[in-house]
């Protein structure tokens, strides 16, 4: 009995302080409000300020010339094959698994266009030594 | 839906502008609409933050520090999904969890430890209204953190249930059980300076 009158009272002191508590809200200081409205300003110019121009490397320069990445990529990958010739000479490019595909064809053209790439070859090989 | 021509001046006239309406003309660089909120806005930051923290300099810090993350986000901002003010309150309630772990010097559980009285808030004599605010926060301090922050949102910023919920991003139950629990711990805490508070029995 004498728990719960007090936890009564308890509750009614409570709510009267928290009603005082509402009562008593800070207001802000001046200076904290000069504060926060100067970084908001800041905040504006910063998203206003037009973005730096950005100096494009030397590489990204070049790359624009080419024509972009996948010109980029067709130029590294024909001068790969290239090398590749060069290096394996023309017995790896005959027996390489696309071109002997492409002369076991049974038409009379590919078998046709075998003997002059064989041609080619022989020439390029020659003129190699 | 507000005119991007029009200004905060005339929409702040307007008493059902929104705390978004204006939000957005900020965004857009209206250059009057960061004092309107931080009028509306700030004072509750701030009296929240003294009420957590219990120290007026860092509530001051923790106000400045939630604004100004409000005009950051405010480009990002998406209409429609949060209230701007929830939204801060809960900006303010994280940034007061990481002045208190850091005033401790590390990684801890907040909840496992009630605050020490703070020696400084009870040394105010004189008036009793003083006495009283000053019991009220001292009880506030011998919460632990989380049933502090639910029980400032409820009973002195007056907050819904639900929104305590968003700001606190726990459940509408667990609100409700931090709030009982803190609120049965202050009246405990001030049950023994009844007379001191002028408060008379019966």
């Amino acid at each position: 009995m004498a728990d719960h009158q007090k936890y009564q009272n308890g509750d009614t002191d409570l709510d009267a302080l928290f009603a005082e508590a509402r009562q008593a809200r800070p207001d802000l200081p001046d200076r904290l409000m000069s504060t926060i409205t100067a970084a908001a300003a800041t905040e504006q110019a910063r998203w206003s300020a037009p973005a730096p121009a950005r100096r494009r490397p030397p590489l990204g320069v070049l790359l624009a010339a080419l024509g972009g990445w996948p010109a980029v990529g067709g130029l590294v990958a024909a001068s790969c094959t290239g090398l590749w010739i060069g290096v394996a000479g023309p017995e790896a490019v005959f027996t390489a698994p696309g071109v002997s595909a492409l002369a076991a064809t049974p038409t009379v053209s590919s078998e046709y266009a075998a003997y002059e790439t064989f041609d080619l070859a022989t020439v390029m090989a020659e003129d190699m030594q | 839906m507000i005119g991007l021509g029009r200004r905060a001046a005339d929409v702040a006239a307007a008493p059902e502008a929104s705390d978004e309406a204006l939000l957005v003309l900020f965004a857009n660089g209206d250059p009057t609409a960061a004092a309107e909120l931080t009028r509306r806005l700030g004072p509750r930051v701030l009296g929240v933050a003294m009420r957590v923290l219990g120290n007026p300099a860092e509530a001051e810090d923790v106000t400045q520090d939630a604004m100004i993350r409000l005009w950051k986000i405010a480009p990002d901002w998406r209409r429609g999904e949060a209230q701007v003010s929830t939204w801060l309150y809960r900006v303010t309630m994280n940034l007061c969890i990481d002045v208190k772990r850091k005033a401790r010097g590390g990684h801890v559980d907040l909840d496992a430890i009630p605050e020490p009285p703070d020696p400084a808030a009870g040394a105010a004599e004189g008036l009793q209204d003083n006495a009283r605010r000053d019991a009220l926060q001292e009880a506030l301090m011998t919460l632990p953190e989380r049933q502090r922050q639910a029980v400032v949102l409820r009973h002195i910023e007056e907050l819904n249930n639900p929104e305590i919920a968003g700001i606190m991003e726990i459940s509408v139950e667990a609100v409700e059980s931090l709030t009982a629990r803190g609120k049965r711990m202050l009246a405990k805490a001030l049950a023994g300076r009844r007379e001191e508070l002028g408060y008379q029995d019966g």
